[in-house]
């Protein structure tokens, strides 16, 4: 009995403790399951797909959120804002369709805030067309520095690469060379005058020289086709007053 | 056990915020921290990646003065709720006191809640700890997404799901709009502070 009236003594003490700390915060009194919920939210679909990209990119989520965004741009083809917003949506779906997790780690962040601005304007009727302007076109430039600097970064890694190659190129060059000389007779065999030249040509090791070529091809034709879709989206989007 | 200082009569009460990855853990705290931290009068501090995923933990401690003698200090932390990030997960609930498991209500998230929570029973294990015996409060978050259409599961399911076994207390809540987030801070810290006054008799 005594114990009982401790812990209640102990629960009530803390109780009004709380209460002074975390008071006021009291708007919450309703149930959220009795909620009269509108069910004409248009971005209901490509809402729940965003979440889904933040949390896991598949094939499934990014063919749905593509398929979403393009059903979309056919609702709002005479809104030229809301068609603008869905235009740079598609487009950072299409990055991430190609990169996957290699993707920029600002694009999610990106399409993130682009779809809440974008729900924003949908969302408040009120809202006068000027207002509508700003705010897409302070995501557009969000949205145009990220593909700077996608384009810096790749610039970045295509400069190495090729610095890498030209490195290993000269390599292979003179171990051909060598193993020419060491085909010839022994009145031309000389000793090697740089035999640190040697060392290195083993370490970079020439076999994987054909995969590093292939896989900077495929970087480069990707890295390209990625820029001229941009490209085009920039030239479709510019033409739009 | 909570950190207990018999000489200078002050309790340390550590209470973790565990549940699968964008559920709304860090959400929690940020909301706690933006709406009082004038009157807890402390700060946050919070390690993220570059794409604002917790990559340690978020912490936020704060003191809410004498309880029955003692001097109650509140620490509240969460874990990175990626999979693989256990190992910190792990170390995060290296003497916890409490738990609160914010699963995310969304319809596509109902196989990671529970894979979450088995990981925290696996965890707590690790350190000799009972999912059945810790202080426990169940908070189904982005119960907000409902307004937008969103496919959510519905309260019965999620307490099939989860708390069947457990029958914990447990709040349909909204971190983003503060909705129960305050609910679910003022129970875990009942639940944990008499947990902890019953384990010191």
């Amino acid at each position: 009995m005594a114990k009982q009236n401790d812990e209640d003594t102990l629960s009530a003490e803390l109780e009004n403790r709380l209460d002074d700390l975390f008071g006021e915060d009291e708007k919450f009194t309703d149930d959220p399951e009795d909620d009269d919920v509108p069910h004409d939210y248009p971005l209901g679909e490509l809402k729940n797909l965003v979440l889904s990209i933040d949390w896991e990119i598949t094939d499934e989520v990014l063919a749905n959120f593509l398929r979403q965004v393009n059903q979309l741009k056919n609702e709002y083809k005479s809104d030229k804002i809301n068609l603008t917003f869905l235009q740079i949506l598609g487009s950072l779906g299409e990055y991430i369709k190609t990169h996957r997790g290699k993707a920029h780690p600002k694009t999610f962040k990106i399409l993130n805030s682009v779809f809440a601005k974008f729900d924003e304007v949908v969302i408040s009727k009120d809202m006068q067309e000027r207002d509508k302007k700003i705010i897409l076109r302070g995501e557009m430039n969000k949205y145009k520095q990220l593909r700077s600097q996608i384009s810096s970064t790749k610039a970045a890694k295509a400069d190495k690469r090729s610095e890498l190659s030209e490195k290993k190129v000269k390599p292979m060059l003179v171990e051909r060379k060598k193993d020419l000389v060491a085909d010839r007779p022994s009145r031309l065999e000389k000793p090697a005058k740089k035999p640190d030249a040697v060392l290195q040509d083993s370490e970079v090791g020439p076999a994987s020289y054909p995969d590093e070529i292939a896989r900077a091809v495929v970087e480069i034709k990707k890295f390209i086709h990625s820029e001229l879709r941009a490209l085009r989206e920039e030239l479709r989007i510019g033409k739009k007053p | 056990m909570a950190f207990v200082n018999l000489k200078n009569k002050e309790i340390q009460v550590k209470i973790v915020y565990y549940g699968p990855g964008r559920g709304g853990k860090t959400t929690n705290l940020e909301y706690i921290y933006k709406k009082f931290h004038n009157r807890i009068n402390t700060e946050m501090v919070t390690v993220k990646t570059h794409g604002d995923r917790t990559l340690f933990f978020d912490f936020l401690p704060f003191d809410i003065g004498v309880i029955n003698g003692y001097d109650v200090k509140i620490q509240l932390y969460t874990v990175p709720g990626q999979v693989k990030y256990n190992a910190t997960r792990r170390l995060v609930l290296r003497g916890v006191d409490g738990i609160v498991f914010v699963a995310d209500a969304m319809a596509v998230r109902r196989e990671k809640n529970v894979l979450s929570l088995k990981n925290l029973q696996e965890n707590l294990a690790n350190y000799k700890k009972s999912i059945f015996r810790i202080p426990c409060v169940f908070q189904y978050n982005k119960i907000d997404l409902r307004e937008q259409g969103i496919p959510l599961l519905n309260l019965n399911t999620l307490e099939n799901d989860l708390n069947s076994r457990l029958k914990r207390p447990s709040f349909a809540a909204s971190a983003l709009t503060g909705r129960n987030v305050v609910a679910t801070l003022k129970k875990i810290i009942s639940m944990t502070v008499a947990s902890i006054k019953r384990d010191l008799k």
